[in-house]
């Protein structure tokens, strides 16, 4: 009796335990993950768009060995991270600078394309979903003499045509070391072209008053009548009220031949650079940037601009600032660029900022990502660090429809860091790799 | 002349022993004659000054046993149990036999058991680990690219068991064991041109609970056992190594270690498995060598924290959802506590208790 006993203990015992398999445990991969991106040698990071289907397209840059060019990396990964296709292309230094989709479904990808030191073109590249290529043109300014164009961003326009942000630089004119360029690029014939200043097009391509000008991303306001149609660009620019400044700041203008905005978002005495802006859902734009002061330590600043008419703080309607200042920030050698992003997160419910934390003793460096409210209050009791011992790099924050972050960057691996990989996070809405 | 006396000593000793033993085989031989010619009053007396000092443990055996005849044939039940419990006592894995013994005394053996209540038994031996993916999860984007393989490490463990032995052949053991496990995986990523070897230690203490079945005679006894077990896992470290086959240029190798990182709060501490068993034991004297072949068989997820930052920027190293099974081989003694005593009669105590039972 006592043994028929003691079985069917154990045997209750044993069901109770249960065994965890998979299809008793849920795999974690589809709450949070971390993916490395890249083969040998080393790939950096630069821009993400989530696909409506919840997979990813990730761009970046693949230098397989020190001897080598620099080419583009372009991969397509599934919702887990997990590259369905991944391509390098480029036969020259190439640097990936921004990529979007456009309405018939093509992707549109602007590169730096240095054929030498002092030869810097734009590299317009078409892909299809399958990331094959279609064409390509090269674009360049129209300046003489011959002036290196760079880009920043790339937006695509209501015409079925794209609009290219960056800068130009004048290595002969010490007024105009930099401006503004926006290059127009329309498809005719079924290829890509480029307008020019003259007639037909008579498309203005650079702007900018001061020594320091430059458009980090471009805003198409659509009107009724299509000439009207206004092109915001936000950059950064050392001008002040159109004359030459000492400092650089935010900058926003328009574009259409008639219209002519121009204001900047003054902050006297600290360098500000401008390096993302996005539209908020709920109207208006948020801006994105760093900022120097004399003390060398970096801000990251966060601006909205309440209005789709651009001018700062106008109709006495202050915009709102943000600025996260920290001596955990620190101040990158002065060959890093120094970064920040933002995106507009889901249900308007604030806005994800993603930067960087820069150890200066070690050079070492670290992602830091910051939930803010709508009113740019931060909403989570502190940052969240990303990071190990090297030097590791933002590039892009997204927020998914179910709540997770995504977050791009360029982390330094290896038990001594040498080799940079593109890395996806997938976090949950608390920016934590958990549940 | 030390040496000499020595010798002369320890020759008097054995002398003394082996002519004592001889008396007693003889007051013994002279017993049986007394019994097999129907003289059964006086042999208490007569085994009795060898009983008290002199008889071998064999010897007495044979002496209860005669008496335990004696008082049976001359009507004295009492001091016939007593007698069978003195030869349970010289020899508890004493079994009476109808064919050779005396069927009275077979059924009075039926009254009596040695079964020991608590078995303990200590154990040590080595052990294998074999990890039970659940849920592949590494940082490599490029799957395909990737290969993985779990391969075996050498453990070792060192604990005791005790067996509550419900009769003869059944028991429920409980046991307590210290566990070193280890095991590894290879990541060989094609894409990246590197290979990765993780080496996880492992510091357990397991609490099996089974039932165990075995043969009760014998100089070889097999056994089988199968039960639970509740696993505690005390420590968990991993050594990483990295092989990157391409740097500092094509062709050439270069290996990144890293001293054991502790891991423990990553890994659940209170885990559970199936235990099943068998071995044999073998019989030296009153007590057993066992050799025991365990396999534990993981039920559940170990991994808590899938990412830990150090290894997973310094490694790419994200721990995958597994289970843990392992095999282990241990080698036991067991010195059985052996109680010679009446059986209980079943169902009177319950009666008792009851007030159910009739005076």
């Amino acid at each position: 009796m006592k043994i028929k006993h003691s079985l069917i203990v154990i045997f209750i015992a044993a069901l109770m335990f249960g065994c965890e398999t998979s299809s008793t445990l849920k795999s974690p991969a589809k709450d949070y993950f971390v993916k490395y991106y890249g083969g040998d040698g080393n790939q950096f990071a630069t821009d993400l768009i989530v696909g409506d289907d919840g997979t990813f397209y990730i761009l970046g840059n693949s230098r397989r060995s020190p001897g080598e060019v620099q080419r583009v990396f372009l991969v397509h990964a599934d919702a887990q991270g997990n590259v369905i296709k991944q391509i390098t292309y480029g036969n020259v230094e190439m640097e990936a600078r921004d990529f979007q989709w456009s309405k018939d479904k093509t992707m549109l990808v602007v590169v730096a394309n240095k054929n030498n030191s002092t030869d810097t073109d734009i590299l317009l590249s078409r892909f299809d979903p399958s990331l094959n290529i279609i064409d390509s043109l090269l674009l360049q300014a129209e300046l003489a003499p011959t002036k290196n164009v760079y880009a920043n961003a790339l937006t695509v326009l209501s015409d079925g045509g794209y609009l290219v942000a960056g800068y130009t630089d004048y290595v002969t004119d010490p007024t105009h070391q930099f401006d503004a360029l926006h290059l127009r690029v329309k498809i005719k014939n079924g290829s890509l072209y480029q307008m020019v200043s003259g007639l037909p097009d008579a498309w203005k391509e650079t702007s900018g008053s001061g020594t320091f000008n430059s458009a980090a991303r471009v805003f198409e306001l659509v009107t009724l009548t299509p000439a009207d149609t206004l092109y915001y660009v936000m950059g950064t620019t050392n001008a002040t009220n159109n004359q030459t400044g000492t400092d650089t700041n935010f900058w926003t203008f328009g574009i259409n031949g008639s219209n002519s905005d121009n204001t900047e978002f003054e902050s006297p005495s600290t360098n500000e650079t401008l390096t993302n802006a996005v539209k908020i859902s709920l109207g208006g734009y948020l801006m994105t940037g760093v900022s120097v002061g004399t003390n060398l330590n970096m801000s990251a600043v966060v601006k909205t601009l309440k209005n789709d008419k651009l001018s700062f703080g106008q109709n006495n309607v202050p915009d709102v600032n943000y600025t996260y200042q920290s001596t955990s920030l620190g101040k990158p050698a002065s060959t890093r660029a120094q970064f920040a992003t933002a995106c507009d997160a889901n249900s308007s419910s604030g806005f994800f900022l993603l930067s960087n934390t820069y150890n200066t003793a070690s050079g070492a460096s670290d992602m830091f990502l910051m939930k803010l409210d709508l009113l740019l209050q931060e909403a989570w009791l502190s940052p969240v660090n990303i990071g190990g011992d090297g030097e590791d790099t933002a590039a892009a924050v997204a927020e998914l429809p179910d709540g997770h972050i995504m977050v791009l960057g360029t982390m330094n691996i290896g038990d001594k860091p040498e080799q940079f990989k593109i890395a996806l996070l997938k976090l949950n809405g608390m920016g934590k790799l958990a549940e | 002349m030390t040496r000499i006396l020595l010798l002369f000593f320890l020759f008097a000793f054995i002398s003394n022993s082996v002519l004592g033993q001889t008396d007693c085989e003889n007051t013994l031989n002279h017993a049986t004659t007394e019994f097999e010619a129907g003289r059964f009053y006086g042999i208490p007396a007569i085994l009795k000054p060898c009983i008290d000092n002199g008889f071998s443990n064999e010897q007495k055996v044979r002496a209860y046993l005669l008496l335990t005849q004696t008082y049976l044939l001359i009507d004295d039940p009492i001091s016939a149990e007593n007698s069978y419990l003195q030869l349970l006592e010289a020899d508890p894995e004493y079994v009476a036999n109808p064919q050779r013994d005396p069927i009275d005394v077979y059924y009075l053996s039926k009254k009596f058991t040695t079964v020991p209540i608590f078995t303990p038994s200590f154990q040590g031996g080595i052990n294998t680990s074999f990890v039970r993916t659940i849920h592949s999860l590494n940082t490599s984007s490029s799957l395909s690219q990737l290969k993985i393989n779990n391969g075996l490490k050498a453990g070792f463990q060192l604990g005791g068991t005790v067996d509550w032995n419900i009769n003869n052949r059944w028991s429920i053991g409980l046991g307590l064991m210290y566990a070193h496990k280890s095991f590894k995986s290879v990541q060989d990523d094609f894409n990246e041109g590197t290979r990765r070897e993780f080496i996880e230690k492992q510091d357990w203490l397991d609490i099996p609970l089974y039932i165990k079945y075995g043969v009760d005679s014998g100089r070889i006894r097999p056994f089988v056992y199968a039960g639970i077990a509740a696993n505690l896992l005390l420590g968990s470290k991993i050594s990483p190594e990295e092989i990157d086959l391409n740097s500092p240029s094509s062709g050439t190798q270069q290996v990144s270690q890293s001293p054991d990182h502790i891991i423990t709060g990553s890994r659940h501490f209170l885990n559970r498995s199936l235990v099943f068993g068998g071995g044999f034991k073998y019989k030296v004297g009153k007590n057993f060598f066992t050799f025991d072949l365990r396999y534990m068989a993981g039920l559940n997820n170990l991994t808590s924290n899938v990412y830990d930052n150090k290894l997973m920027t310094g490694f790419e190293y994200s721990s995958d959802y597994f289970r843990l099974d392992n095999l282990s081989f241990s080698i036991g003694y067991i010195k059985p506590l052996y109680k010679p005593r009446k059986k209980k009669q079943a169902g009177v105590s319950l009666l008792n208790k009851l007030g159910l039972k009739k005076k």
